[in-house]
């Protein structure tokens, strides 16, 4: 759907909301991942240790 | 659902800015709010809040203070990184809601179905928080001499209903300054809990407390708590893609998520089982007089009946927003979509006790509802699509479109769902308390997490489905937006 003369207000409303739309998804998808940080293995190994296996284990220490 | 700035900002979104349709639009990188500082902030203020002092007080019935402690902050922490980390990582690189991430594993008519899901969630939340609310005034009045009887707390509950009928439908705008203050005001009442709790009583009656109403079976009772931590970590779900999408790095997606809701508040309901099981109730509403007196008592319950409303009307301004995805919906008057989610709610007018007694059974089943999807997510994000997804297909109802499906269905996907609710009730049945031997081992939200995720990631390679992006083909076709 693109703007045109002749269209009623709200389809041109919908047109130009669907054009925002397109633009986004293409400086989305051209964009470097750089651009979002990163999220190392390292990141990963601090996570899963520090989220899961550290608070299980100390659940387990204290099981009754 | 949870209250907070977060919300507040949610709705300053939607209502300042329609053309974000509910904030739809996938954000780019530089439309971003959250440095870490703010990211912090966000989950702090989404953390912070009177449901922890529910959860505290219903893990209050079947644990002591150490161990309770011990598996409120486990369980939080763990079903916070499983739920946080598809929905955190995706919902930022994309800038996405999580309804609309979620397309990619359940289709794009599937995932409206989350939609109903997330309202149970927030209705469900609503609901005790207006009996606590109701249960507030009706301490008050026993306090000031008065003999009320229990008429008083459905009143309570017609009341706050009433009041966050007009709030979310004439001066929403106005509840993100009420929010910015209610966070520091329940933070200082949790310090101000911790100092009582410890100058009054000492930490030596506090770990000595007995449980309030625990079963026979220690390890069972262990386990429960376990997994009603789990369960509110997984009962994040529904504000984790509107906090990622915000953030500019993604670890600023993923630390303060789970640092904030699921650590800190694991400490908040830690206090909040400390005080039940001192004084010995777990109502909250009767902790805060024998704790501070008369005058800072009552002070107290005012600062939580502020903070229960707020959340309530930020809870049905959301609930509202979620229905307009609902074509009979989209179109009608405001204040109609806001008397729809509040009928809901009437029923804690008329059972108002005999539906806060659920709350426990009410939290476990967020676990039913949650955990299946983001088992589900999870696989699907990080095994099958190796973290990339057509941004395109997730906007175009082409029935030629990557997340299409079956009529817009992912049958895999929602059968899943399906099966992670047999699964949970097959360990756990949240409202009989009735355990299968396996619970002690398996709780059921992590039953219910892993089960169904490997049913959709087999089925899936089985069925050989695409899950590499079209690289070159980004227009769209059919937009849904």
């Amino acid at each position: 759907m693109t703007d045109t003369p002749g269209m009623e207000p709200t389809e041109r409303e919908q047109a130009r909301v669907v054009q925002d739309l397109q633009r986004r998804i293409d400086a989305l998808h051209h964009a470097h991942a750089s651009d979002f940080g990163a999220f190392t293995i390292l990141d990963w190994l601090l996570c899963v240790g520090g989220f899961v296996v550290f608070p299980y284990l100390l659940f387990l220490w204290f099981w009754p | 659902m949870r209250d907070d700035a977060l919300e507040a900002a949610r709705v300053r979104v939607a209502h300042e800015d329609p053309e974000s349709v509910f904030a739809r639009l996938p954000l780019l990188a530089g439309e971003r709010d959250y440095d870490t500082f703010r990211a912090h902030g966000a989950c702090f203020a989404y953390a912070i809040a009177t449901w922890c002092f529910l959860l505290g007080s219903y893990a209050a019935d079947f644990l002591g203070a150490v161990e309770g402690t011990v598996c409120l902050i486990a369980g939080n922490v763990i079903g916070t990184f499983l739920c946080t980390m598809p929905l955190s990582l995706g919902c930022q690189r994309y800038g996405l809601e999580q309804m609309d991430f979620c397309k990619t594993a359940f289709g794009q008519r599937g995932s409206h179905v989350l939609i109903l899901f997330y309202l149970i969630n927030m209705l469900g939340w609503s609901g005790l928080l207006l009996v606590m609310f109701g249960n507030g005034i009706f301490n008050l009045a026993a306090e000031f001499g008065l003999e009320p009887g229990q008429w008083l707390v459905g009143t309570g509950v017609a009341l706050g209903i009433w009041i966050s009928y007009l709030i979310a439908t004439r001066g929403v705008h106005r509840l993100g300054v009420v929010a910015g203050w209610v966070t520091p005001s329940l933070a200082l009442l949790v310090l101000y809990m911790v100092y009582r709790l410890v100058s009054v009583h000492g930490w030596d009656n506090i770990a000595a407390a007995a449980p309030l109403d625990p079963t026979p079976d220690p390890a069972i009772n262990y386990a429960i708590v376990l997994e009603l931590g789990i369960a509110n970590g997984f009962s994040w779900w529904g504000g984790i893609g509107f906090l990622a999408r915000n953030t500019r790095t993604q670890r600023n997606s993923v630390y303060p998520e789970i640092l904030q809701l699921g650590l800190m508040s694991g400490l908040v309901s830690s206090v909040a089982l400390f005080a039940a099981l001192t004084i010995g109730s777990d109502d909250p509403t009767e902790w805060m007089i024998p704790l501070g007196g008369l005058f800072m008592g009552t002070v107290a319950l005012i600062c939580i009946g502020m903070a229960n409303i707020t959340a309530v009307s930020l809870s049905i301004f959301a609930s509202g927003l979620a229905l307009r995805h609902v074509p009979f919906l989209r179109m009608r008057p405001w204040w109609q979509v806001i008397v729809v989610t509040i009928i809901p709610c009437c029923f804690f007018i008329f059972w108002a006790q005999e539906l806060y007694d659920l709350g426990a059974s009410f939290l476990a089943y967020n676990g039913t509802m949650y955990a299946p999807i983001a088992g589900i997510v999870f696989v699907d994000f990080f095994l099958l699509r190796r973290q990339r997804v057509c941004l395109r297909s997730i906007f175009d109802n082409d029935p030629k479109g990557d997340y299409w499906y079956w009529k817009g269905f992912n049958l895999l996907g929602l059968g899943g769902i399906v099966l992670g609710q047999f699964v949970y009730f097959f360990l756990f049945d949240p409202i009989d308390l009735e355990t299968h031997w396996l619970f002690t081992y398996v709780p059921a939200s992590l039953g219910a997490f892993i089960v169904p995720a490997l049913m959709y990631w087999v089925g899936m390679r089985l069925q050989g489905v695409k899950v590499e992006p079209d690289a070159a083909d980004t227009r769209l076709r059919l937009p849904n937006i």
